[in-house]
C-alpha cells in the first residue's frame, strides 16, 4: 500500500506541475505584449510594402486622366492584338470595367488592398490603447499617430476614387467605414462622402495631435515612417478638397515654414547614364517629407508593349505614352519635362504616363526603394490656390515664382515668372491649375483636381496600331468621374450599393 | 485484472468469432470428433529430459487423442528418462504425469489433466460436513485447448449469484448455500453444470467448455486502446477486426487494406503510387475546417501526426505523397486486430481529437501462454499490372494528326505558336507551310508520325513486382515470453522508378516478475526509404496525357528530343529548349528516407484484488529524410537556370555568359525529425457486488511532440562529377542576352535562400488529459456507463480560460437475451442487447485565436526594419466545435449462426465554418461556429456460417452503412463558383448535403453551330441574384453516402477460397473536361498534348446534335454567355463542362480480391517437420463496376486505373 501511496503523489504532482509544460510556445506566432509591437506590425500591415507586387492603391489613376494618351506609333504585329483590350474598359472610364478587366485577367483590386491595411491600422489602433499593452507614452503617440494617417490616408484615396467629388455632392455616397478590427461578418453600408470626410479630418487631427506630444526630433524623423509634416501636408490636402481654404493655406504654410524644407532646384540635377533620373523618393530630396508606396503600382497600367513589326517581337514601343496635352504645357525652358516625365527607354524618346519614381540605368522601375515622396513642393502649389480663393492674388503669384524659380533653367532668365496675362482672376486660376497639373503630375493627384475642378468633358482618342478607331468623351459631370463599386466587394457584401454608372463610350 | 496474456488467447478466440478463421479451426475440431475413434492408437515415447508439455503435445500427435491441460499449470514440469514403446495414451500419460502433481481424468474420451491437489480438496469437501461458512470458489475457465475464456459468466444454480471470469478466464464467487451448482455459460460453447460442496477451505474450480460445433463464438475481449473491455460492458459503437480478415497482400500499409470491411467507415485512395495514404472518413462529415482523419492509436498511444514539413518549401508533390502517414511505419504483419471506435460513448475517453472516430491497432504482444518456441514465416510476391491504351480512351498517333488537321482547316487557331520542331506534328506543319521544308519531306514526315504511335505506356511503366517477407519467433516460459518479428518489403511502382523498401523490426517481451507485477517492454523499429521523381516528372501522368505522335526516340536509336517553352530570364535568344521525359526523368530524382524508432514499457501492477495500477510510458523517435535532385540534362535546370540546350558551349559564348548555372543542377533537401512521449497512469477498479459489478477507471496522460525541421537548396550540385558543387556565375559577371531585361543582381542565386528556400520549423507540442470511465453492470444484464475527458495543451488558440472543456458521453446497454422470458421462450435467440449512448464530442480548432496573433517577419526590404504581420485576427465569439451524439444499436446472435450488429446513429455538430466576410474586413474569411451539420445513418453487420462440416464449410460476412448528412443555415451567400464546384469549407445551400455541388442545366446542342445551349439562362436577373441555384441544377453530392462490403469465404478439405467486394455508392461527380487543352474549345491543344478520343465524335456537322453531346470546336469569334445574374460571364464550352451533361455517378463496387489457399495436411506437414503450412494465391483489383461513362477510369482515382495485382504468398510454421 505504500506503493500506491507514492504513486498517487506522484500522479498528483503530474498534474499540478503543469504550468510550464501548458505554456504556449513557437518561434514565429506571438501575441503583442508591448507597444514596439505593434510598430512593427504597422510595416507589415499598415504600410503600402514598397516590394509588394500584389498591392493595389495607385494604378487606377492615371489611366483615366487627361495626362495620358495611347501610343501613335503605326505598329503592326498579330500579338498586340490582345493587348488593347486590356486597359482598353480603363482608358475609356466603361461602367462594367473590373468585370471587363477580370475577363482580361486585369483586373486589380484596389478595394481590397485599401481595406487590408486599413486592417492594420484598426488592429494597431484596438491594442495601442490596451492597458495591459507595455510601452511609454512616447511609443503610444508614435503608433497611433502613423496609424491613423495611414487610415485618412487610404479612406482619402478610397472616398475620392469611389464617391461623388465633395464639392460636388457631399451627401452622395463614399465608401463604409470600419474603424475596428473586430469580426462580424454582417456587410457595411457605405457611409457618405461627408462622414467619410469627417472621419478623415478626425483621424488626422488625432494624430497630428499624438505626433505634437512627440519629442521634436522624433516628429519628423527620417526613417520611412510617418512624419508630422506629411500629417499637416495631408491636412491640407484634405482642406483643399473640401475647399476650406483658410485651413488648407494655414497648413501649407506650416509644412513650408516649420521643417527647413527646402525646394530642389532642378538645374542642381544633372543627368548622367549611371543616374539618369533624380532620386525623388530619398530623404536626400530636400523636398520629401514622406516616402511611401510600390513603384511598380504606379506603372502597372502601362507596361504593355506592342511589336512594332509585323514580323518580330523584338522592336517594340510602349502602348501608353504621357499625353502630348501634358507634354506640350511644359515650355522649353522647363526643366520638369525631362526629370519629371521618364522616356520609354535609353534610345526612344517617348514619354511615359509616370515619373518621379526611382528608376535604373535602363529607365526601368527600380524596386529598392519607395515608389513616390511627399514633397513640400505640393504644399506650395496648394498655397498658391487657397491665396487665390482667399482673393490673395499677388502672394498667390509670388508662391508660384518661388516654386517656379527652382524649375526653370538659370539660363532662361524670367522664364519662370508668370506671365503678366495670368497674374490675377480667372486666367491666374488656370494657370495654377496648369502649374498644378506640371508640378504633380503622376503624383496621383490629376485625377481628383479634374474631379474637384468642376469635372469639366475631355476626350481620349483610341487608336489601334497607330490608326483612331473612336474618341471617348467623357461628359461634363459624367457618372464616370466615379468608379463603379467592384463586382467582388459586392458580391461578398450585399449591402454596398452600386453607384450610377455612366453609359459604356464603346 | 487485465493481463497482457490475453493476447495470444485473443489471437486465436477472436479468430473464431471471426468467419475467416473459423474454418481453420475446423481443424481441430474435426479432430475432436474421431478422438473417440482414435483413442486406440499406440504411442511411442523416448526422452531423456523435455518439458510435459512438449510431451504431451507428442502424445497428442501421435494418437490424435485430445488431451486437455493448462499451459501454466504444466510449465516448469520435466519428465525425466521415459521410454514408451506402443503403449495406450492411459499408460502414457500414467508414465508421464507420475511423480508430478498433476493427475488425468478421462471425460467423455477427452484426457483432462488437472493439479492434483484441486481434486483434493474437491475429494475432501465431499466428505466435510457443511457449515454455515461463507466460502469462496475460484478457479479459471477454458476451451478445450487450454486458452482461458475471457468474461464466461459464473452462476451459482437456483440463487441469484452470478459473475463474470476476468480477461484471463479467472473468476471468484463467494456462495452460503449448503453446496450447489456452478453454471458456466460462453457464447458459442456449450455450457456446463459444476457440482460443488461446502468445505472449510476455499474451493478452486478450474473448468473446461466444449466448443459448440458449427456457430459463431462470441467476441471475447475489445481495446479501447487504454483499457480492455468485456464486450458485454461495452454501450457504444464499435467494430473489431482481426487481422486475418483485411489482410491483404498487395498492399504494405495498413489503411489501404480497410476500404470497404468496416460499416460506417470510408476510405478513398486517392492515388495508386506506392506510398500515398488515402483519406479515411468515419461516420460522415462532422467538421469544415478541422481535420477529418481519424486518430490512431497503436498500443493505447495516441500516434502523433506526421513529420511536418515546412510551408512553402521547395518540394515536389511526389515527396509529400510518399512521406506517409502516422501509421506508415507499421507492418501490417503484426497487427493482431483493429477496433474501429465510432459513437461518443467509444470514442469519449480520447477526448477532443477523436470526434472523427478512433481506428485503435493491437499488435501482437508477447503471451504468457506460450510453452514452445515457435516460428513464423510468411511471404509473398506481388504482380501489379502495367497500365495500356487499352485502359485509357486517348487517341492513337494517327487519329491525333487527323484531329489537327481537321481543327486547322475549319479555322480554329492555335492556342500559342507551335515551335519549329519535326517531332511534333504541329511543329512540322509550321515548318512546312513557312518554307522550311519541302512537301515531300513534310508529307514523308508526317507518314512517319502518324504511324510512330508511341506507347509511353511501355517506355514509363512495367508490371510492379513487390516481394514482402515476414518472419515471427515467439516462445518463452512462464516467467517470461516473448514475441518477436523482422519484416521486409519491396515494392515496384508501376511509374519506373518509383520503388519504396522497408524493414521493421519489432521485439515484446512479458515479464511476469510476480503473481501481482507484470512488465511488457517492446521496442519497434522501421527504415522506409521510397523513391519518386524530380520537380515536373510524373510519368504516369505524362504518358496519359501526351501525343502519342511525338517519338520517344529517333531513327537511330537516340532520344528524340521535341520542344518546349523556354522561360529563363536572363538570356532570350532561345524561345524553347529540348524536351524529352526519359532523360528527364533520369537525371532527376526524389527520395525519401524515413526511420523510426520506438521503445514501450508496460507494466501491471494487481494491488490488490479489485485494485490494478497500470503504467505505460513510450518515447518515439521518428527521423525524415528528404532529397531531390534536377540534373544540368534537365529541361526544368535549363529553363530555370541556363536558357540553353546543355552542350559544349564556349565559355566565350553569349549563352555562356547569360548563364546561371553554365555547370550543375539543383539539389534540395530536408531534414526532420520527431520526438515525442507518451506517459500514462491508469488506475482500475472493480467491485462484485451480490448482484452486480463496478468498475471505475481513471486514467492521466501525458503527452509531448517536438519537430524540427530544416529544408535547404544548392545549385551548381553535378552528380555526374561526384556529388560536388559548382559555383554559379557571380552577378557580376552575368551578362544579358538576347534581349532579356529582367536584371540578376544582389547575392544572385543564393537570394532564393533568403527567400523560403531555406526554411526551419521547431515546434512542441504538450497535452495533459485526465480520463475517467465508469461502468455499473447490474445482474449482468443490465450497464451504465459513463466517460469524461479533458485535455489542456500549449497550443496556441487555446483560451486559458477555456482549458477546462470536457468530452463526456453517457450510455446504456440491455442484454434482452439474459432475460429469462427469452431464455425461456425463444430458444433461437441466443445474443440480444440494446445499447444506447448520448455524448458530446468537441473540436477544438488550435489555429484559431481569441487574441490577435502576430507572425515574426525578417526584415522588410527597404524599409530596412524588423516587421511583424497578423497571422490570426481576435475571434472572440469562436468557440469549440461540438457534435452532440446520439447512438442506439443492437447486437444479434440468432441460431449461433448468424450475428447481426445494427447501429443507428444521429450526429449534429456545430461547427466552425470560414465565413466570407466583406473585403472591407480586410481578410478573406473569417470563422464562426454556426455551420450546423446533421449526419445520421444506419450501419450493420452481418457475419453468417452458413454451414461447416468436417470437409466443407461456407461463411460470409456483410457490412453496410448509409449515411445521410444536411447542412444547416447558411450565413453568407455562397458564390458561382461555390455552386458549381461545390466548397468544402462552406455551407452552400440549407438543407443539402455539405458536399453538394451544382451544373448548368445542359440542354443539347445549337443544330446551326454544335455549340452548347443552357436552360434557366432566362431566369430572371433579381431572382438569379438572390439565388444563384435558380439558374443551376443540383448535381447530387461529391461525398459517397453508402458503403458496403461482403466477403465470402469457402472451405473445402483443405482448400479455401475467399472473395470479398466493397461497394462505394452514392457520390455524384463531374467527368474531367476533355477540352480542357482546348482552351474550352476555342483553341488547338499544345503540340504535345494528346486529346481524348470523346473529341473523335464531336459535333462536326448539323445533325451531329442529334447523337452526340459534345460541342463542336469554336470558329471565329469566341464569346461568352453572360449569366442570369448580370454579373458574370463564362465560356460556353466551359459551360458545358460544368454542366449537367457532364456529371456522372461515382459510384462503383470493386471486386478487391480473390484469394486461393491451400493448407497441406497434418501427416504431410509431420515429414516436413513443419506445424504449419499454407499456401495462397490471388488477384487484388480484380475488376470494378463502375458508370462506363468514366471511360475504364478507375472512378475513385478519377483520372487512373488501379492496377490488378496477382500475389502468391506462402506462410511456414515451425
Amino acid at each position: 500500500m505504500k506503493k500506491l501511496k507514492y504513486s498517487i503523489i506522484s500522479l498528483v504532482i503530474l498534474l499540478t506541475s503543469c504550468s510550464e509544460f501548458l505554456e504556449p510556445q513557437s518561434q514565429t506566432e506571438y501575441v503583442p505584449r508591448d507597444i514596439n509591437t505593434l510598430n512593427e506590425l504597422l510595416i507589415g500591415n499598415a504600410y503600402i510594402d514598397p516590394n509588394a507586387q500584389n498591392a493595389y492603391f495607385f494604378l487606377y489613376h492615371e489611366i483615366m486622366s487627361d495626362d495620358v494618351s495611347i501610343t501613335s506609333e503605326t505598329t503592326n504585329h498579330t500579338d498586340n492584338q490582345a493587348k488593347y483590350s486590356k486597359a482598353k474598359p480603363y482608358f475609356s472610364w466603361h461602367p462594367e470595367m473590373f468585370n471587363l478587366g477580370e475577363e482580361n485577367n486585369y483586373y486589380f483590386s484596389v478595394w481590397k488592398s485599401h481595406y487590408d491595411k486599413i486592417l492594420g491600422c484598426n488592429a494597431v489602433l484596438d491594442y495601442a490603447d490596451k492597458q495591459s499593452m507595455k510601452g511609454t507614452t512616447t511609443e503610444r503617440s508614435f503608433v497611433k499617430g502613423q496609424a491613423l494617417t495611414l487610415r485618412a490616408f487610404y479612406y482619402l484615396n478610397l472616398v475620392n476614387l469611389f464617391g461623388e467629388p465633395y464639392n460636388y455632392n457631399k451627401s452622395a455616397l463614399g465608401v463604409p467605414l470600419k474603424l475596428t478590427s473586430d469580426m462580424t461578418y454582417e456587410g457595411l453600408k457605405r457611409s457618405t462622402v461627408e462622414q467619410v470626410y469627417a472621419q478623415i479630418v478626425n483621424d488626422l487631427n488625432t494624430a497630428e495631435n499624438e505626433f505634437l506630444k512627440l519629442p521634436v526630433e522624433q516628429q519628423f524623423n527620417k526613417e520611412a515612417r510617418i512624419t508630422l509634416p506629411a500629417i499637416q501636408l495631408l491636412k491640407a490636402r484634405v482642406a483643399l478638397y473640401m475647399e476650406d481654404f483658410d485651413l488648407c493655406a494655414t497648413y501649407s504654410k506650416k509644412v513650408i515654414d516649420n521643417w527647413g524644407l527646402k525646394l530642389l532646384d532642378l538645374n542642381d540635377f544633372v543627368s548622367v547614364a549611371a543616374a539618369p533620373y533624380y532620386q525623388f523618393s530619398s530623404y536626400n530630396n530636400p523636398e520629401a517629407l514622406w516616402l511611401y508606396g510600390y513603384s511598380g503600382d504606379f506603372t502597372r497600367m502601362f507596361t504593355e508593349i506592342l511589336s512594332l513589326n509585323p514580323n518580330s517581337t523584338s522592336i517594340t514601343r510602349r502602348m501608353y505614352n504621357a499625353s502630348p496635352a501634358l507634354v506640350s504645357s511644359f515650355t522649353s525652358s522647363d526643366l520638369r519635362l525631362k526629370n519629371y516625365v521618364i522616356k520609354e527607354s535609353t534610345t526612344i524618346n517617348n514619354y511615359m504616363p509616370y515619373g518621379k519614381i526611382p528608376v535604373s540605368v535602363t529607365y526601368s522601375t527600380d524596386f529598392n526603394f519607395f515608389g513616390k515622396a511627399l514633397r513640400v513642393s505640393e504644399a506650395y502649389i496648394m498655397l498658391a490656390e487657397a491665396f487665390y480663393h482667399q482673393n490673395k492674388a499677388s502672394e498667390a503669384v509670388a508662391v508660384l515664382e518661388t516654386l517656379r524659380a527652382k524649375r526653370f533653367a538659370k539660363t532662361s532668365g524670367n522664364d519662370y515668372k508668370v506671365p503678366t496675362t495670368s497674374t490675377s482672376g480667372e486666367a491666374l486660376f488656370q494657370f495654377i491649375k496648369e502649374e498644378r497639373r506640371r508640378e504633380m503630375c503622376f503624383d496621383g493627384l490629376r485625377w481628383f483636381d479634374l474631379r474637384r475642378w468642376g469635372m469639366e468633358s475631355f476626350s481620349h482618342v483610341w487608336k489601334v496600331e497607330g490608326v483612331v478607331e473612336a474618341v471617348f468623351t467623357l461628359e461634363k459631370n459624367d457618372p464616370a468621374f466615379t468608379l463603379p463599386i467592384p463586382f467582388d466587394a459586392i458580391e461578398k457584401n450585399p449591402y454596398l450599393e452600386q453607384n450610377t454608372l455612366a453609359s459604356p463610350k464603346y | 485484472m487485465k493481463k497482457k496474456g490475453f493476447f495470444k488467447l485473443k489471437q486465436m478466440k477472436l479468430g473464431v468469432f471471426l468467419m475467416l478463421i473459423l474454418f481453420q479451426f475446423g481443424n481441430v475440431l474435426a479432430i475432436d470428433k474421431l478422438s473417440s475413434e482414435m483413442q486406440a492408437s499406440k504411442v511411442s515415447i523416448n526422452v531423456k529430459e523435455a518439458n510435459l508439455s512438449g510431451v504431451l503435445q507428442d502424445i497428442i500427435k501421435q494418437s490424435g487423442a485430445e488431451i486437455i491441460y493448462f499451459n501454466q499449470e504444466v510449465s516448469g514440469i520435466k519428465c525425466q528418462n521415459i521410454k514408451l514403446n506402443a503403449v495406450t495414451v492411459e499408460t502414457a500419460l500414467n508414465t508421464v504425469l507420475q511423480g508430478s502433481n498433476m493427475a488425468y481424468q478421462n471425460q467423455n474420451g477427452r484426457y483432462v489433466i488437472y493439479a492434483n491437489k484441486s481434486r483434493t480438496s474437491q475429494n475432501q469437501s465431499n466428505q466435510t460436513i457443511p457449515t454455515n461458512k461463507q466460502i469462496l470458489i475460484t478457479g479459471r475457465i477454458a476451451d478445450s485447448r487450454g486458452e482461458p475464456l475471457p468474461f464466461a459468466k459464473v452462476m451459482l444454480k437456483d440463487s441469484p449469484l452470478h459473475t463474470s471470469a476476468d480477461v484471463d478466464g479467472r473468476y471468484a464467487i463467494t456462495a452460503t448455500s449448503l453446496g450447489g451448482v456452478l453454471l458456466v455459460t460462453y457464447v458459442g460453447m456449450k455450457s456446463r453444470e459444476v457440482k460443488f460442496y461446502k468445505s472449510e477451505k476455499n474451493v478452486i474450480l478450474n473448468v473446461i467448455l466444449e466448443e459448440e460445433e458449427n456457430v459463431i463464438k462470441e467476441l471475447s475481449v475489445v481495446s479501447t486502446g487504454y483499457q480492455k473491455f468485456n464486450p458485454r460492458e461495452m454501450v457504444g459503437a464499435y467494430t473489431t477486426i482481426k487481422s486475418e480478415d483485411f489482410l491483404t497482400p498487395n498492399q504494405t500499409s495498413i489503411d489501404k487494406m480497410l476500404q470497404g470491411v468496416v460499416p460506417g467507415m470510408i476510405v478513398t485512395n486517392s492515388s495508386s503510387r506506392v506510398g500515398t495514404s488515402p483519406s479515411i472518413q468515419i461516420r460522415g462529415t462532422s467538421t469544415i475546417l478541422g481535420d477529418t482523419q481519424p486518430l490512431w492509436v497503436v498500443d493505447g498511444i495516441i500516434q502523433e501526426e506526421p513529420i511536418k514539413i515546412p510551408g512553402t518549401t521547395f518540394m515536389t508533390d511526389d515527396m509529400k505523397n510518399i512521406i506517409g502517414n502516422q501509421i506508415s511505419w507499421l507492418n501490417p504483419q503484426d497487427i493482431e486486430s483493429i477496433t474501429v471506435l465510432k459513437d461518443a460513448s467509444a470514442t469519449a475517453v480520447y477526448g477532443s481529437k477523436a470526434s472523427n472516430g478512433v481506428i485503435v491497432v493491437t499488435t501482437k504482444l508477447a503471451s504468457r501462454l506460450q510453452e514452445r518456441l515457435s516460428v513464423n514465416y510468411s511471404g509473398t510476391v506481388t504482380i501489379d499490372s502495367k497500365p495500356n491504351y487499352g485502359q485509357f480512351n486517348m487517341m492513337n498517333s494517327q487519329e491525333r494528326i487527323k484531329f489537327t488537321d481537321e481543327a486547322f482547316a475549319s479555322g480554329v487557331p492555335y492556342l500559342s505558336i507551335p515551335y519549329l520542331d519535326t517531332n511534333t506534328y504541329e511543329g512540322l506543319k509550321r515548318s512546312y507551310i513557312e518554307g522550311y521544308i519541302t512537301e515531300s519531306e513534310f508529307q514523308q514526315r508526317r507518314a512517319y508520325l502518324e504511324t510512330i504511335n508511341t506507347d509511353w505506356f511501355d517506355l514509363l511503366t512495367r508490371n510492379g513486382i513487390s516481394t514482402n517477407h515476414n518472419i515471427s519467433v515467439s516462445g518463452g516460459t512462464a516467467k517470461m515470453s516473448f514475441n518477436s518479428s523482422l519484416g521486409y518489403s519491396k515494392q515496384q511502382g508501376q511509374e519506373i522508378g518509383n520503388d519504396s523498401e522497408r524493414f521493421t523490426g519489432r521485439i515484446a517481451t512479458l515479464f511476469n516478475l510476480t503473481d501481482k507485477l507484470k512488465v511488457n517492454l517492446s521496442i519497434v523499429g522501421s527504415y522506409n526509404t521510397n523513391t519518386g521523381f524530380g520537380t515536373g516528372v510524373n510519368p504516369m501522368s505524362f504518358a496519359t496525357k501526351t501525343s502519342r505522335a511525338i517519338p520517344a526516340y529517333d531513327e537511330n536509336n537516340d532520344l528524340a528530343y521535341y520542344q518546349k517553352i523556354n522561360n529563363y530570364q536572363h538570356n532570350k535568344t532561345y524561345s524553347s529548349i529540348n524536351y524529352n521525359i526519359l532523360n528527364e526523368r533520369d537525371n532527376s530524382s526524389s527520395m525519401t528516407e524515413t526511420m523510426r524508432l520506438n521503445a514501450t514499457a508496460d507494466v501491471q501492477w494487481n494491488i490488490s484484488r479489485n485494485l490494478t495500477y497500470s503504467f505505460t510510458g513510450g518515447y518515439t523517435l521518428n527521423g525524415a529524410f528528404m532529397d531531390s535532385y534536377m540534373g544540368e540534362d534537365t529541361y526544368y535546370v535549363g529553363n530555370t537556370y541556363r536558357g540553353y540546350n546543355f552542350e559544349s558551349i564556349s565559355p566565350e559564348s553569349a549563352d555562356f555568359k547569360a548563364a546561371i548555372l553554365p555547370f550543375g543542377g539543383e539539389f534540395f533537401t530536408n531534414d526532420s525529425r520527431q520526438t515525442s512521449y507518451n506517459i500514462q497512469n491508469k488506475l482500475s477498479y472493480i467491485k462484485q457486488f451480490s448482484n452486480s459489478r463496478l468498475n471505475f477507471f481513471l486514467g492521466q496522460e501525458v503527452r509531448s511532440g517536438t519537430s524540427i525541421a530544416t529544408s535547404n537548396t544548392v545549385w551548381g550540385f553535378s552528380k555526374e562529377r561526384g556529388e560536388q558543387i559548382i559555383l554559379p556565375t557571380l552577378p557580376s559577371d552575368l551578362t544579358l542576352a538576347g534581349g532579356a531585361t529582367m536584371g540578376y543582381a544582389g547575392y544572385g542565386v543564393f537570394e532564393r535562400l533568403y527567400q523560403n528556400r531555406w526554411k526551419r520549423l521547431n515546434q512542441t507540442n504538450n497535452f495533459l488529459s485526465i480520463f475517467s470511465t465508469i461502468a455499473y453492470t447490474i445482474k449482468d444484464k443490465y450497464v451504465l456507463n459513463a466517460s469524461l475527458r479533458n485535455d489542456m495543451s500549449n497550443r496556441f488558440g487555446q483560451n486559458i480560460n477555456r482549458r477546462f472543456d470536457p468530452v463526456y458521453s453517457f450510455g446504456a446497454s440491455w442484454r434482452v437475451a439474459d432475460e429469462k422470458f427469452i431464455r425461456e421462450n425463444v430458444s433461437w435467440l441466443t445474443q440480444f442487447n440494446i445499447r444506447s449512448s448520448f455524448g458530446l464530442q468537441g473540436n477544438a480548432l488550435t489555429n484559431e485565436s481569441p487574441e490577435l496573433m502576430l507572425y515574426k517577419q525578417g526584415k522588410k526590404a527597404v524599409f530596412n526594419q524588423y516587421f511583424s504581420a497578423i497571422s490570426k485576427i481576435p475571434n472572440s465569439n469562436l468557440s469549440w466545435e461540438r457534435t452532440t451524439n446520439l447512438n442506439i444499436g443492437t447486437d444479434l446472435l440468432l441460431f449461433k449462426k448468424l450475428t447481426l450488429v445494427m447501429d443507428y446513429y444521429t450526429r449534429r455538430s456545430n461547427a466552425v465554418v470560414a465565413q466570407t466576410v466583406p473585403l472591407e474586413f480586410g481578410i478573406a474569411n473569417v470563422k464562426v461556429n454556426g455551420g450546423i451539420l446533421h449526419n445520421s445513418g444506419i450501419e450493420g453487420r452481418i457475419s453468417f456460417m452458413v454451414f461447416n462440416h468436417k470437409d466443407a464449410a461456407l461463411s460470409m460476412s456483410i457490412n453496410s452503412s448509409r449515411n445521410w448528412n444536411k447542412t444547416g443555415d447558411n450565413l453568407v451567400k455562397p458564390t458561382l463558383v461555390d455552386f458549381i464546384n461545390g466548397n468544402s469549407t462552406t455551407i452552400i445551400k440549407s438543407g443539402y448535403p455539405m458536399s453538394s455541388f451544382w451544373s448548368y442545366d445542359f440542354a443539347g446542342l445549337d443544330p446551326q453551330n454544335g455549340a452548347p445551349m443552357f436552360n434557366l439562362m432566362d431566369v430572371d436577373k433579381e431572382t438569379a441574384k438572390n439565388d444563384i441555384s435558380s439558374f443551376l441544377v443540383y448535381s447530387g453530392e461529391r461525398n459517397p453516402n453508402f458503403t458496403g462490403g461482403v466477403s465470402f469465404s469457402f472451405r473445402y478439405k483443405s482448400f479455401t477460397a475467399s472473395t470479398s467486394f466493397s461497394a462505394i455508392l452514392g457520390g455524384k461527380t463531374r467527368l474531367p473536361n476533355p477540352y480542357a487543352d482546348t482552351n474550352n474549345g476555342n483553341k488547338l491543344p499544345p503540340a504535345e498534348n494528346n486529346v481524348s478520343r470523346l473529341l473523335n465524335d464531336r459535333w462536326k456537322k448539323p445533325g451531329d446534335e442529334l447523337t452526340t453531346n459534345l460541342p463542336s470546336l469554336i470558329v471565329g469569334n469566341i464569346y461568352y454567355i453572360t449569366h442570369p445574374n448580370g454579373t458574370s460571364s463564362a465560356l460556353p464550352v466551359a459551360m458545358w463542362a460544368q454542366s449537367s451533361a457532364q456529371v456522372v455517378d461515382a459510384s462503383f463496387m470493386r471486386c478487391r480480391g480473390l484469394d486461393l489457399s491451400y493448407r497441406l495436411d497434418q501427416r504431410t506437414l509431420q515429414s516436413l517437420k513443419l506445424k504449419s503450412m499454407q499456401i495462397t494465391a490471388s488477384v487484388n483489383n480484380l475488376f470494378v463496376i463502375a458508370s462506363k461513362r468514366f471511360q475504364g477510369m478507375d472512378p475513385e482515382l478519377g483520372n487512373s486505373v488501379m492496377p490488378k495485382s496477382f500475389s502468391l504468398g506462402i506462410s511456414l510454421g515451425i
